[in-house]
């Protein structure tokens, strides 16, 4: 079966209203990264993205990237079991501002194949 | 409390840079004079402008180490000892290396204050105060390449409105320590030189501050337009308080500075009038600088708060004035309109004839002018809560729709009825009637007005609240599912006819993947052409294959009347060919929000289900994002069944004028 590059999307605002929380929305058995979206370019050295599983434990990442665009960023990671995750972040934005939020999605198992 | 240190230090900043580019604009201004006093009066002020430098540049290191601080989360001690974190900062972000650049190039100014004050002649003097105000304007200009608006590239239009803000009350401002103070100098001991000298000084800066006070207003205005997008947002955010302070202040001063310009300026050539009008300008423009300095301490707090856009307001008043949702109601068109041309007439009367009213007629005229604004207001008032304009943090989306619908059925069916008609078993015994949810959703509630429902109850219905069962997202959610099943009950006018010129009915987002798994969003196709949203709960016949299939690679070839097809079934196979998409995963999900949208004129469902249960069932969506067709085989078998007619809608579709697409959320 093929892998999915379906990230865990999070259209956020790089101040105080994050959580437009598309991520709620998983097809596939694990999203390959979590991507994170905000309607501001941030500043990737002073910002931080952390996974955890439902039982609090963290899930290594890869190295946060900025994406494409400069207002994601985008941290690789392994592939999840079916279960609820939470992801926190810390992210400085270009103007000086520090937002810290976290939300949580769940990766479903995938439907069967007709 | 670093936050009000910061903002502390920022005023500080403020207002040094506004004295040296205020500062040296009056002096080079007020020009060069033979006599000893003036003389004395403007070497002073120069001495003056390399210490506002080097509290300029103390409070512009404060405030990065703050920064620093705040950035990296540790106590603004500990800056010190965290250089590695300094260093990264200062050469790694934009605001570090901005911070950087406005510390150079304000102790490049420090020659130039040093060689205004060492000047000998009057063309030296200008040309140092000339660089002096140079270079403190592009310190104005750098700080707003790090504000609110530089960091989206949606506002970053409003960058230069930004900086043109900030120059001009920096030169307005800047000047008013030196206008109290020349004034003072000459009051005590007036001389005609000198009187001339003041009058010709003070005029031009009288001048020059009518110009900035235009570009402070006009670019405040836009800013604020920017930022501030709500009622909620202006009255109920740190933000929005902050601007209305500003703005009570900057009323204050410009009610000063008028009468200092009326009553002031036009006697101060007369050397008579100097001894008893100096000293009392001297003092009321003292306080027009105090109310400036509060307008420049609220600036500090105001540019480390979120935009006012970005914030979640929390309101305060007991009401709020909504035009939308009174005026369909009698009588308030009759008295609103009565009560504004009183208002109107009172306050031309008080503009117009104040000179010539007596005190009583000047208080009762003003009395009934407020009467007037209060009925008006009264008239245009509905009920408001803390969460009235609070924003939604879950989009319209169909699994939102449906994660909502599953909280209502656990939550909400005892009391507003399995079908949400508002009878449910537990209905009868409440104080008033549950609500019936298929009704038209009004102006007269706001999103937030549901959420403060859903959070804290509605105790005068019974209704209790759902805090501690369902959190803020879950809540949203089951806001946005009340819209969408509202929503069904006012589409049922929706037929396979569009009617043209006149979208209402916003299509729900929904996530699904193309062919090689490139994840994408309905809303992709805004702009770029219409979609029609096939669902089937089992395999197509022979003859809708064959009608999907010609209706897709049609829209591939027309472009300008371009419709893309989304087949969203999880079971059916469907030969899917080259141009359409078949959406599979979660398109149980979809179906189920876009099935509360089915209702139709002749079937609003049986009340005792949320859902239609529809097996088929076509949506055509415009290139804005509004649903503006529908069709359901199973109660209007012709429909779109002939290809041909569904091609004439698409065609004329493509004829409407632009438009804005549908709201994510229902706040009025």
């Amino acid at each position: 079966m093929r892998q999915r590059e379906l990230p865990a999307v999070l259209e956020c605002d790089a101040r105080c209203l994050p959580v437009y929380n598309d991520s709620r929305h998983l097809f596939g058995p694990s999203p390959s990264e979590i991507e994170l979206c905000f309607n501001e370019a941030v500043e990737l050295k002073f910002s931080s993205v952390k996974l955890l599983d439902a039982g609090k434990i963290p899930v290594p990442l890869g190295e946060a990237k900025l994406g494409d665009d400069p207002k994601c960023i985008r941290a690789p990671v392994a592939m999840l079991k079916a279960g609820t995750y939470t992801v926190n972040y810390r992210v400085l934005s270009l103007d000086g501002h520090v937002v810290e939020y976290g939300y949580q999605f769940t990766v479903r198992p995938e439907p069967p194949l007709k | 409390m670093t936050e009000v240190v910061s903002a502390f230090f920022r005023g500080a900043g403020y207002m040094s840079l506004a004295g040296l580019t205020g500062g040296a604009l009056f002096l080079l201004n007020s020009g060069w004079s033979q006599d000893a006093r003036i003389s004395e009066w403007r070497a002073r002020w120069i001495r003056v402008l390399p210490l506002a430098l080097a509290i300029s540049l103390l409070s512009a290191v404060a405030v990065l180490l703050l920064q620093v601080a705040t950035t990296v989360g540790i106590s603004p001690t500990d800056v010190f000892v965290e250089r590695k974190s300094v260093e990264l900062f200062l050469s790694g972000t934009q605001y570090g290396r901005l911070g950087l650049v406005k510390c150079a190039t304000a102790i490049f100014m420090l020659p130039a204050c040093v060689a205004a004050a060492r000047a000998r002649t009057s063309v030296g003097q200008r040309r140092s105060l000339l660089v002096v105000a140079g270079l403190a304007t592009g310190v104005c200009v750098i700080g707003p390449l790090s504000g609110h608006a530089a960091g989206d590239e949606q506002t970053r239009w409003m960058t230069p409105f930004h900086m043109l803000h900030v120059v001009a009350l920096s030169a307005w401002l800047g000047g008013l320590p030196l206008w109290i103070s020349l004034v003072r100098c000459v009051g005590s001991s007036p001389e005609d030189m000198r009187c001339e000298y003041t009058a010709d000084a003070l005029e031009r800066f009288s001048g020059l501050a009518i110009a900035c006070m235009g570009a402070i207003i006009g670019s405040g205005v836009v800013l604020t337009y920017g930022f501030v997008e709500t009622m909620g947002d202006l009255l109920g955010t740190s933000y929005g308080l902050l601007v209305c302070g500003k703005v009570v202040l900057l009323a204050g001063v410009m009610g000063i500075a008028s009468q200092a310009r009326l009553r002031f300026l036009p006697f101060l050539r007369e050397r008579a009038g100097a001894r008893g009008l100096y000293p009392l300008a001297g003092r009321w423009v003292a306080v027009e600088l105090l109310l400036s300095l509060m307008i420049l301490v609220c600036a500090g707090f105001l540019s480390q708060s979120a935009p006012a856009a970005h914030d979640q307001p929390s309101w305060w008043l007991p009401f709020r004035v909504s035009v939308e949702a009174t005026w369909p109601i009698a009588p308030t068109p009759l008295v609103v309109s009565v009560a504004a041309l009183a208002l109107l007439g009172s306050t031309l009367m008080l503009v117009l004839r104040w000179g010539q009213m007596g005190r009583e007629a000047r208080a009762l005229t003003t009395a009934a002018g407020l009467a007037s604004a209060s009925v008006v207001i009264w008239q245009l008032s509905v009920p408001a809560y803390p969460d009235t304009y609070r924003r939604s943090v879950s989009a319209y989306l169909t699994v939102s729709i449906v994660q909502g619908k599953r909280h209502f059925e656990q939550h909400c069916t005892a009391c507003h009825g399995v079908g949400g008609l508002g009878n449910g078993p537990l209905a009868s015994m409440l104080p008033r009637p549950s609500a019936n949810l298929s009704e038209p959703h009004t102006a007269l509630h706001t999103a937030g007005d549901m959420f403060w429902w859903l959070t804290q109850g509605f105790p005068e219905s019974g209704m209790p609240g759902f805090q501690r069962e369902l959190d803020e997202q879950a809540r949203w959610d089951v806001i946005n599912f009340m819209r969408a099943f509202s929503q069904g009950f006012e589409a049922r006018l929706l037929t396979t006819s569009v009617e043209y010129g006149r979208p209402w009915l916003g299509a729900p987002n929904f996530y699904f993947e193309e062919k090689d798994g490139t994840p994408r969003e309905l809303k992709d196709f805004r702009g770029l052409g219409n979609v029609l949203l096939v669902f089937m709960s089992g395999d197509p016949d022979k003859d809708t294959s064959e009608r999907l299939q010609k209706l897709a690679e049609w829209g591939d070839k027309n472009r300008t009347e371009r419709l893309d097809v989304l087949v969203i079934s999880e079971t059916a196979s469907v030969d899917v060919g080259r141009a359409l998409v078949h959406v599979r995963n979660g398109a149980g999900e979809i179906m189920e929000a876009y099935d509360l949208l089915s209702r139709t004129v002749s079937n609003r469902g049986n009340g005792q289900t949320l859902d239609m249960g529809r097996r088929h069932m076509e949506f055509l969506i415009d290139r804005f994002g509004y649903i503006r067709g529908r069709w359901v085989p199973e109660e209007d078998p012709e429909g779109w069944s002939d290809v041909q007619r569904l091609k004439d809608e698409v065609v004329r579709l493509a004829t409407e004028p632009r438009i804005r697409p549908p709201p994510d959320d229902h706040v009025h």
